[in-house]
């Protein structure tokens, strides 16, 4: 183990939001000045976000980065206001303050040794994190296919799809009541896909846990390489309190497993190592 | 301003330490995530997560789950073990200019003597916290915490194995606390910390399942601070050995609670999940509280609270 020296690869402290902007439905898009995170921040990393300013709620919660400037100057990550915090964050203005800790998590492998064909697979607000990894592709000069196959409720739940578009990803959407693309759910597009025999793709699936489930059985029985980002109640976000475990596989008896912090070792995991 | 002239220097017993503010058990780990944040040096000393002779693998999930200005947690002492920390853990700690206190648990009086035996020729080491207070874990509570002459037989095993400065924590699941106080100082301990978690549940009402696995768990955070603050106040009356303050610290306010409620020195838990920044700004915010009085030291304030009227 390396005995690295003290130095900041983490921040925390209270910034000033730069911009708020509303995606439909109760999908918001918010955007903070963080230089230091904007820079450092990989696709799959999150950001651990208090709104309030009491106890109520005390725990600040995980937000995937969404995207990032150009200028490597701010960040944003989306929401739905639905809970106590997000339903905060909706009142906040520009130049409101939030306590943001950051980056966390292990990132999406997207190293060209993965794969030949990235596939990112989002259940609803599961697409949060999708953005910056095609971003990040896309300035890397990646010349590889990449895909979205998105699934949501409802046409005012997909957002962002002209952004993918913009990068050169290619979008499936499916709703559940029709109103855009298929109807159906995601899964349906990703057996589709996966029929069609692509050449070496990895999957990247984000979305309800329900969702991921049935995503990795798709993928085991196609043989295809797939990583999850889980959405686990987190408590610090930042490996401490070993709250936000998950059971690893270590081999392949009934009692080699261990449990993993999902905020460090995850929240991006393989598929095949997890024990739902 | 004056707070240049301000010194935290704070001594609990044989233990000086820089400034009155630890991290907590439990809610720092072994200080790595924190020291990419912020320099460790800055703190008075960190308390390492609760550590086992033996490694533990620790409860199912769910493990915690957020609760009106606090949270419930049942993580059960899932650590790699002492000699893992020795190894892997100590080394990186040693760097800091900081104090590191051991947080030990065991099931038997003998575990802790020998975690105590082994942990008194570790460098580095300058304390021993005595955790016999732990809620989640089968052998935790009920025969060292809730009986004060197991109490005093766990500190005694303790104390005959090292002559490091040892603080037991106490547990606030109990009748009277000073009663348990008594026994620590009796079995010579250098201090005494308290309080651990409070013991609680919460239950998902669309399910009807309980949210943790563990089914009960610890509450911590702003919720149990007035618990905590009373707790200290009368073990601060009823002893003479130094109590350390825990219990719903998060910011430098609720530190000065605790030392004017007779506390010499606070720990930080949950509070560093609140604001991972907590500790640190909270060393600062003492310094300010005092110098804005023209005071030099914590000691000036230390149990300093008088009655409303
Ligand atoms: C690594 C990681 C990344 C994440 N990234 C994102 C992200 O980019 N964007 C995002 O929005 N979330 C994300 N989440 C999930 C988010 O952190 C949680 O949903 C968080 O609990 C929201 O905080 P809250 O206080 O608003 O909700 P809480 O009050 O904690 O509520 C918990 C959950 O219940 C739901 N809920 C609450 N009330 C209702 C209701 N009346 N009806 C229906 N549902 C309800 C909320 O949506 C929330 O998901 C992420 C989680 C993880 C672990
Ligand atoms: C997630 C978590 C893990 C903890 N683990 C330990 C532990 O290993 N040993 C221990 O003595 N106390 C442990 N505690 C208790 C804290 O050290 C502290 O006594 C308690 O949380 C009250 O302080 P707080 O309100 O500031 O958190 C833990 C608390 C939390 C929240
Ligand atoms: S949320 Fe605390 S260790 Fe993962």
């Amino acid at each position: 183990m390396t005995q690295d020296a003290a130095g900041a690869s983490k921040f925390s402290r209270r910034v000033a939001i730069a911009g708020t902007q509303h995606l439909g439905g109760a999908i918001h898009l918010l955007r903070v000045r963080f230089p230091e995170i904007a820079a450092s921040a990989l696709p799959g990393q999150f950001v651990e976000v208090k709104a309030s300013e009491g106890s109520d709620p005390l725990l600040p919660r995980p937000f995937s980065v969404n995207q990032v400037d150009a200028h490597r100057q701010t960040f944003a990550f989306l929401y739905e206001a639905l809970g106590c915090s997000t339903r905060q964050m909706a009142q906040k203005a520009a130049g409101d303050e939030l306590l943001v800790t950051g980056p966390l998590g292990k990132p999406y492998p997207l190293e060209p040794d993965v794969c030949d064909e990235v596939v990112f697979v989002a259940g609803g607000l599961g697409i949060a994190s999708f953005l910056f990894a095609a971003q990040t592709l896309k300035e890397r000069g990646d010349p590889r296919p990449v895909r979205l196959l998105y699934g949501a409720r409802s046409a005012e739940s997909i957002v962002l799809t002209g952004e993918f578009e913009r990068l050169g990803v290619r979008c499936e959407v499916a709703t559940d009541d029709g109103s855009l693309g298929e109807k159906g759910l995601v899964t349906g597009l990703l057996e589709r896909y996966l029929a069609s025999d692509p050449r070496n793709p990895a999957l990247y699936v984000c979305g309800p846990a329900p969702m991921l489930k049935a995503a990795a059985g798709i993928a085991e029985a196609r043989g295809a390489r797939c990583f999850l980002s889980l959405e686990t109640y987190m408590g610090c976000g930042m490996g401490v309190c070993v709250g936000c475990t998950i059971k690893m596989k270590t081999g392949d008896g009934p009692d080699d497993f261990e449990y993993q912090r999902a905020c460090v070792d995850g929240p991006v995991v393989d598929a095949a190592r997890l024990i739902w | 301003m004056t707070a240049g002239r301000v010194d935290l220097t704070t001594r609990i017993g044989r233990l000086t330490l820089s400034n009155p503010v630890m991290t907590a058990s439990g809610t720092f780990a072994f200080g790595r995530e924190f020291a990419e944040l912020y320099d460790l040096s800055l703190l008075g000393a960190i308390v390492v997560k609760g550590t086992s002779l033996e490694p533990r693998r620790g409860n199912p999930p769910p493990r915690i789950f957020e609760t009106a200005s606090g949270m419930l947690n049942a993580i059960g002492l899932q650590n790699d073990g002492v000699r893992s920390f020795l190894d892997e853990k100590l080394p990186f700690l040693r760097q800091f200019d900081t104090r590191v206190i051991v947080n030990i648990v065991g099931n038997r009086a003998g575990e802790y003597a020998e975690l105590a035996r082994i942990l008194h020729d570790a460098q580095g080491v300058d304390a021993l916290e005595i955790n016999i207070s732990c809620p989640n874990v089968e052998h935790g509570h009920a025969e060292f915490a809730g009986d004060p002459s197991a109490t005093f037989t766990v500190v005694d095993a303790v104390r005959k194995a090292t002559s490091k400065p040892i603080l037991p924590k106490l547990s606030p699941n109990v009748t009277d606390i000073r009663v348990f106080a008594r026994a620590c100082e009796e079995a010579g301990a250098d201090a005494v910390s308290l309080i651990n978690t409070l013991v609680g549940t919460a239950i998902d009402i669309r399910t009807r399942r309980f949210r943790l696995a563990n089914v009960t768990g610890g509450l911590s955070g702003p919720c149990i601070k007035p618990v905590a603050l009373r707790m200290v106040y009368q073990t601060a009356q009823a002893v003479r050995i130094p109590v350390v303050g825990i219990g719903g610290i998060v910011t430098a306010e609720d530190a000065v609670e605790f030392l004017l409620a007779g506390a010499t020195a606070v720990q930080v838990g949950t509070g560093n999940f609140v604001n991972p920044m907590a500790a640190p700004e909270i060393v600062e915010g003492i310094k300010g509280y005092l110098a804005e009085r023209g005071l030099n030291s914590p000691s000036d304030i230390i149990g300093k609270v008088e009655k409303a009227i």
